[in-house]
């Protein structure tokens, strides 16, 4: 189903869809061959933050994590008397807990952090039918989509349009942030952008000129009005964050390619005091067709370092039980090299940085004699693992939201995060719906109440507020002085909040 | 031909007829070509879109002639940095060439044609490569903008800029060593002229295909030769041009598209012509559909479809398909007008092209390369020529609509408005308006009658003919009194900084 017609087809029931002044970007924006569905759910919330570092190219697998003691590796990367790809046993950094694999030597900070318990490592990463463009590569890898569709939103932005739908005009903060000034697919929603783009000293509109919504129909105009105001609010606020704190004591690698100061930046405005939930940042010329020891050595290096001087800055800010990183490319490069360099590839490894995660090698490691008819790895890991596994343990979601908006199915998750979910629900159930005089909304176990529940309509207004017990793990409204029609119930106890539409028909 | 696609009558070519015309085809529309194309009517205003112009090449002269420079001087020689300087300089020359044949060009649809194409098949400036082989591609690109595509796609796909882009001249392979990079076929079938699906949503080629297509295309390198010693500056130069050689081929069978053969670089684009043209005018059709009638979520695929045929009825004569399709009904439908979003580079070189900034290109030419100039503020937009920021290019109609994105292009469509917008010459250290917004309000139709203003900056500047909207800057202009300086420049902002005017 395409989805505009998906959309038209469930406006009468999305409470997204009902928010009044929301840009209607889906209408008018290219629609993919074929989509993510959309659902009305509740969302859960809390104030983790995932920064994703973005290894643009193609990182080589073999030669990051690399299999020491495989002859074939051996044999295959060295392709003739001239060109050896290998990477020297003698030259690799030990990883505790196996004996087979070890780190590249310019992995020595990440090795480090690894040694805290702060790496998890994901071998063999893919996905069915891996398509080695870039273009298309990051594309499916940004927008959680399957090799066959083509979709134009990314996984972020529809995740954080399902979380923060009800505060699209009242959220102060920028939702996420893409460093640079080049906006890609990570945040788009199906309704709207959900991110910005970052560098100080951005320029902002201070007013919009001469405008009427009659001409061109309320759509386009209203966009542009919005992102024009958000845009400015948005900078304004993270310059603000970002000029309020001094810079951290990080060592960073300034390569060429600004990722270094873009990952200080990000320090600084965490401990700013913005609550952006998602960044991204992109990095390096891991595209190594040629020069590739080199080039592969100082890509890791500065990656490895800029995100040691991160860690360290949020260890020392006190905020790195709720700073997580991870780190992914495209797709990985092909085991027989040729020339000076490696071809594109398939399954890469995959790491999570932070204090909160469970450090540890994950999956198994592609095998250099089990290789594809095209001579590629066999990946074993599909990446919608990775993000279910963050969606649910670092962000506290539940599959029941996120399905099928954010990811097209179910993924089974890792256990790569150690902070459970700090969320008020965790198997949102709301019932019955409709409702008529009563709702029942059930609430994560171990909440004790009260409750506080505030019914307010499509326009954010509070109609109703109730201190309610939990009980047998769910809240009971009484909705029976609510007229018909569509409402938010959003819920806090303590630090804790979420929201849930319901529906009171009679 | 579907009904869409017939010509409209001569008398549905009225005044918006002709702005939307003009807006869609040249960058930045002046009024005047807006008022002489509704006297002349839309034949004659074709003929002048369609007339080939010769651009000044008085400041990239030094580049021409297909030859580059490097230098073999250890890298720790200060002449090493003053080759990177000029190196990076010529990058800048040829990107201020390109800017200003947009602000300076006739009525002519050459410069729009151009872009779209370098934004179809993007390739780069930087690392390893050099302008003078961007310049060679963009000579085809404006020779060949409205031509024949297969020689287009050919010329382009073998030409040096897009071989060393996309790898080609690393791809190599003899009995000892295969060095095949699948870059360049992977991208010339997915982006450049067949994309990743059919109608149907099937794959269009296997990765088998890019393996066939990647060894066809070995053989291509880059030759150095030494050919100059200046022994005033004891540099040694030398030359880099692509070349093929048979040597570097891999001569064997490959089964391209169901073609067996010993096929070498240049046989592909023809395999791919006779083997897929279904396909390949499908993709093209869509390009053009989005670039000149809407965003594909407005149109239809049997519209894409007739453009498709037209395509092919053509036989892939560009020029012809444009024509007919710029005088199509398809095209004035009234749905699609003003709904396309300009590129960074339609809105600012565009801007400067309406308000006839004529000391722009003497700015440039005596501008040294690294100053605070136009360059780098495409360069801030993400958009600047010969820079993509992947292979697939640049970003397209609302993408470029991001929170962040608005609100810098609106800010700096104000500044240039009220005429604050200023250019620092950084050799000299001086500060340069870029121009007099009262001398600008006189070209664009500058009039004392609040009336007349207010009517010429809607129709003209905006493109939009409405009366609640004249009315409103009527009103906004005349609410308090102020000089006629000070109006004007309030009009040209009032517009400018509209919603309408990030459309086109």
């Amino acid at each position: 189903m395409k989805r505009r017609n998906f959309l038209r087809s469930v406006v009468a029931t999305s409470a997204l869809a009902a928010l009044p002044g929301l840009p209607t970007l889906a209408r008018i924006m290219h629609a993919p061959d074929a989509g993510m569905g959309w659902i009305s759910a509740p969302v859960n919330s809390n104030n983790n933050i995932l920064v994703v570092i973005r290894l643009f190219g193609g990182n080589d697998g073999l030669n990051t994590l690399i299999p020491i003691h495989d002859d074939e590796y051996y044999r295959i990367r060295r392709d003739t008397a001239s060109v050896d790809m290998s990477i020297k046993a003698e030259s690799t950094l030990p990883i505790p807990g196996t004996t087979e694999l070890a780190f590249h030597p310019s992995l020595k900070p990440l090795s480090t952090l690894f040694n805290e318990n702060k790496v998890a490592i994901v071998q063999g990463v893919g996905y069915p039918n891996m398509d080695l463009s870039h273009f298309r590569g990051t594309n499916i890898w940004l927008s959680a989509s399957d090799s066959n569709v083509f979709e134009t939103t990314g996984w972020m932005g529809r995740f954080l349009e399902l979380r923060h739908h009800e505060k699209l005009e009242s959220a102060t903060d920028p939702f996420a942030i893409e460093m640079g000034d080049k906006m890609g697919r990570a945040f788009v929603g199906m309704q709207t952008h959900m991110g910005i783009t970052y560098e100080t000293n951005t320029p902002i509109a201070e007013k919009v000129g001469l405008s009427t919504e009659n001409i061109l129909g309320p759509d386009l105009e209203a966009l542009i009005h919005r992102q024009a105001k958000d845009g400015k609010k948005f900078i304004r606020r993270t310059d603000s964050a970002v000029n309020s704190v001094p810079y951290g004591s990080g060592e960073y690698y300034n390569g060429p390619g600004n990722f270094g100061k873009s990952l200080r930046t990000i320090s600084r405005s965490i401990r700013g005091g913005l609550t952006t939930q998602l960044y991204i940042v992109h990095t390096g010329q891991f595209d190594t067709h040629s020069n590739q020891q080199y080039d592969h050595a100082q890509q890791l290096d500065e990656m490895s370092t800029n995100v040691l001087a991160f860690q360290r800055e949020m260890e020392e800010a006190g905020m790195a039980d709720r700073v997580s990183m991870l780190i992914m490319s495209e797709f990985g490069r092909r085991p027989a090299p040729k020339a000076t360099g490696t071809d594109h590839g398939t399954a890469a490894p995959v790491f999570v940085v932070g204090s909160s995660v469970n450090g540890g090698l994950y999956g198994v490691p592609p095998s250099v004699h089990d290789l594809n008819s095209d001579g590629n790895l066999h990946w074993h890991v599909d990446f919608r693992s990775i993000y279910a596994s963050a969606l649910e343990q670092w962000f506290g979601d539940d599959p029941t939201t996120y399905l099928p908006s954010v990811l097209p199915r179910q993924f089974p998750t890792i256990p790569l995060f150690r902070t459970p979910s700090s969320s008020l629900t965790s198997a949102q159930n709301v019932w019955p719906s409709p409702c008529s005089n009563t709702v029942n909304i059930s609430v994560t176990t171990g909440t004790t109440g009260p409750v506080r529940a505030t019914i307010t309509d499509m326009n954010g207004r509070p109609l109703r507020v109730y201190d309610a017990e939990v009980s047998g793990g769910a809240i009971q409204l009484n909705v029976s002085s609510v007229s018909q029609g569509m409402y938010v119930v959003q819920l806090a106890s303590g630090a804790l909040q979420t929201s849930v539409p319901i529906i009171i028909r009679r | 031909m579907i009904p869409e696609l017939e010509p409209i009558t001569a008398s549905e070519f009225d005044a918006q007829a002709a702005s939307h015309l003009l807006r869609r085809t040249v960058i930045g529309a002046r009024s005047s070509e807006i008022r002489l194309a509704l006297n002349t009517g839309l034949e004659a205003t074709l003929n002048r879109l369609f007339t080939p112009f010769d651009p000044d090449r008085s400041s990239i002269q030094h580049m021409i002639g297909n030859k580059v420079w490097s230098e073999s001087r250890p890298h720790s020689s200060p002449r090493w940095y003053g080759f990177f300087d000029e190196k990076n300089g010529r990058y800048t020359d040829l990107r201020q060439w390109i800017c200003r044949n947009i602000v300076t060009s006739p009525t002519s649809l050459q410069e729009r044609m151009t872009l779209m194409w370098h934004m179809h098949f993007p390739s780069s400036c930087g690392g390893s490569h050099f302008a003078e082989h961007c310049l060679d591609q963009n000579e085809v690109m404006r020779k060949l903008c409205l031509g024949d595509l297969r020689e287009l796609v050919s010329q382009v796909t073998l030409g040096q800029a897009m071989q060393i882009y996309l790898d080609g001249v690393h791809s190599y392979w003899n009995d000892r060593e295969n060095a095949v990079n699948e870059n360049h076929a992977r991208e010339f079938l997915e982006i450049h002229v067949l994309g990743h699906s059919s109608r149907t949503g099937q794959p269009l080629c296997s990765q088998q295909d890019i393996v066939s297509i990647a060894h066809a295309f070995t053989g291509t390198h880059i030759t150095e030769e030494w050919s100059a010693y200046d022994a005033a500056s004891d540099d040694l130069l030398r030359d880099r041009e692509c070349s093929w050689s048979a040597h570097r081929w891999d001569p064997r069978d490959k089964n391209i598209m169901g073609m067996v053969g010993p096929w070498k670089p240049t046989d592909v684009v023809n395999i791919l012509f006779q083997q897929r043209s279904s396909d390949i005018a499908w993709w093209f059709a869509k390009r053009l559909c989005e670039e000149f009638i809407a965003r594909p979520s407005e149109t239809s695929p049997h519209e894409v479809e007739g453009i498709a045929d037209l395509l092919l009825t053509n036989d892939f004569d560009i020029g012809r398909t444009m024509r007919t399709l710029l005088s199509s009904k398809l095209f004035f439908d009234r749905r699609f007008r003003l709904r396309l979003v300009k590129t960074p580079m339609h809105l600012w070189l565009g801007s400067l092209r309406i308000l006839e900034v004529t000391d722009i290109p003497d700015f440039f030419l005596d501008s040294p390369r690294h100053g605070d100039d136009l360059i780098s503020r495409l360069a801030a937009f993400g958009h600047l020529p010969y820079e993509p920021p992947n292979v697939s290019g640049w970003h397209r109609d609302l993408d470029w609509l991001t929170p962040s994105d608005v609100s810098r292009r609106i800010a700096q469509c104000t500044k240039l408005a009220e005429g604050k917008l200023t250019f620092k010459n950084e050799s000299t250290n001086w500060r340069v308006n870029l121009y007099n917004p009262v001398q600008v309000i006189d070209r664009v139709g500058g009039m004392n009658n609040i009336e007349a203003l207010s009517q010429t900056l809607c129709n003209d500047v905006l493109g939009v003919d409405d009366t609640d909207l004249i009315q409103r800057l009527h009103s906004q202009l005349r609410s308090r009194p102020m000089s006629l300086e000070t109006r004007q420049q309030q009009g040209l902002s009032s517009v400018m900084s509209s919603p309408f005017y990030q459309l086109f």
